[in-house]
């Protein structure tokens, strides 16, 4: 049976909690990974292992923290920078992401800090309809 | 007999102001001391297939409180844990504040090598087909699918042979020299000694050293049980723990008012080459002596007769933390106001020896 987005959810915010060593409380679905709770670079490799362990399936860290963005496409970056129509595509994507840290812009080397649970839980809806042939929930 | 060369003549006094203990027979030198003297065992549970081994874990032992980064608990193991905890604890009473300046402190601890998580490993592994280890030999993709995929990465991370110390420095803030010795059962008293020529030859003004262990795994049983049944399968005890000591430079503990629990005063390491293992222990003690400027020749623990008298102890004694617990042994039976002086000598499985020569506080 397909699991609810609410499902994945859940399942990813006890995964990041215990691998950053954080309370269940502490870990909002908005939150960033790297500013909100602490995330370092060696945490990502323990977080996808610890979700393809979970979920059967492997993936790249870059298709972690990417999403539906493609950082090459030229729409989307000029001078290492997301351009205007990129940023207003993640600012739709993550609605009530903390979108003040980045008042002066997004450079790509800024995207893993936009890494939340909802967007592992988005990468892994898209995953599941990739493999499934349907929309996870 | 001339001073060991590792010693040069106008070497600094060291002594040591603190001890963290973590072991199975309590956290101070006076308790333990107290528990052997009452002829206490620590509790212990016996190992399937194994007659006559058992294992003594440290009961109710917490981590986390000892970590300054907590998170740094998932990449370490049970020995590290051990080691940042016992090291926190030498720290704290050798009176070493947040305003001392732990820059350049030395790091050197042992430790017997990596227990490879075994758990860990046997759940990557899985099942195997018969020619699979050999495909995993030359063949790298599979490999890396059957073997790698499965594992952890932060398997490796655990496993590195130098995570005791680093994680010890990592923990206190300190950037000074970190090393971990896997000298196995002399790998204490090893860290102790390169410890103290660190601050004796003057690179040094504090340092933390000593060893844990925790031998509870598969290959270390196993090696273990081995040497258990060669050795006529006397009744043997494994047992987990920590020892850590804060050495410092004489007069940088004088300036700083540090109690003073006693002091070593000279160190060598030897090997029984072709199996003369009285002769390196003997060789041990008179370097050890030789530069604690002791005359060797009439003190009775180097002469052959007494090393074969201590070699049954020593033996049974040994451990990669024995050296840092014997040590505490020591400063629990001579006191604050000795000046006795003591000699530390310590025996690995291949031979390797080490010795320590040490004194009280009140010496000269």
């Amino acid at each position: 049976m397909n699991p609810t987005r609410e499902e994945l959810r859940q399942k990813i915010v006890l995964l990041v909690a215990d691998a950053l060593d954080r309370d269940v409380a502490q870990v909002s679905p908005q939150a960033s990974l790297i500013d909100d709770l602490g995330a370092e670079s060696i945490d990502f490799l323990d977080l996808q292992f610890r979700i393809e362990s979970d979920f059967g399936f492997k993936f790249t860290d870059e298709e972690l923290w990417r999403g539906s963005f493609d950082p090459t496409d030229p729409r989307w970056v000029a001078g290492g920078r997301l351009t205007a129509a990129a940023v207003e595509q993640v600012r739709r994507r993550q609605p009530d992401f903390a979108w003040e840290r980045f008042a002066a812009g997004i450079a790509v080397a800024d995207l893993p800090r936009l890494l939340t649970v909802d967007t592992i839980v988005d990468h892994l809806e898209r995953r599941w309809a990739q493999d499934h042939g349907a929309p996870a929930g | 007999m001339p001073a060991s060369p590792l010693i040069a003549p106008d070497r600094r006094r060291v002594v040591v102001t603190g001890v963290g203990l973590v072991t199975t027979l309590g956290g101070s030198c006076e308790e333990i001391r107290s528990r052997l003297a009452a002829g206490e065992v620590a509790a212990s549970r016996p190992v399937t297939g194994a007659p006559g081994l058992r294992l003594a874990t440290i009961a109710g032992f917490e981590a986390r409180p000892h970590f300054r980064q907590p998170k740094a608990l998932k990449l370490t193991d049970r020995k590290t844990q051990l080691a940042v905890a016992a090291a926190a604890l030498a720290v704290a009473d050798a009176g070493l504040t947040e305003e001392v300046s732990r820059d350049d402190w030395a790091i050197v601890l042992g430790c017997s090598a990596s227990d490879l998580q075994c758990a860990e490993l046997a759940r990557a592994l899985g099942p195997l087909d018969p020619a699979a280890p050999e495909r995993a030999v030359d063949d790298l993709p599979f490999f890396a699918e059957r073997l790698l995929g499965g594992l952890n990465p932060l398997w490796l991370l655990i496993n590195l042979p130098n995570m005791v110390g680093a994680h010890v420095g990592i923990q206190l803030a300190s950037h000074g020299p970190n090393h971990t010795l896997t000298g196995d059962w002399i790998a204490g008293t090893q860290a102790l000694g390169e410890a103290w020529l660190a601050i004796a030859g003057g690179e040094r003004e504090v340092a933390l050293a000593g060893g844990a262990d925790a031998p509870l795994d598969p290959f270390d049983l196993g090696a273990l049980a081995t040497r258990h049944t060669t050795a006529g399968g006397a009744p043997f005890l494994v047992a987990e723990g920590a020892a850590v000591w804060v050495l410092e430079e004489r007069e940088h503990a004088r300036q700083r008012g540090a109690r003073t629990l006693g002091e070593i005063r000279g160190y060598a390491s030897t090997a029984a080459i072709g199996g003369d293992l009285s002769g390196a222990l003997q060789r041990a003690a008179r370097g050890a002596l030789g530069g604690a400027d002791e005359p060797w020749d009439e003190h009775p623990a180097t002469t052959r007769a007494e090393i074969h008298r201590r070699l049954g102890h020593a033996l049974a004694a040994s451990g990669p933390i024995d050296g840092a617990l014997l040590l505490a042994e020591w400063a629990a039976v001579e006191g604050a106001e000795s000046a006795a002086a003591g000699l530390l000598l310590a025996v690995g499985t291949l031979g390797q020896c080490a010795a320590l020569a040490l004194a009280g506080p009140g010496r000269p």
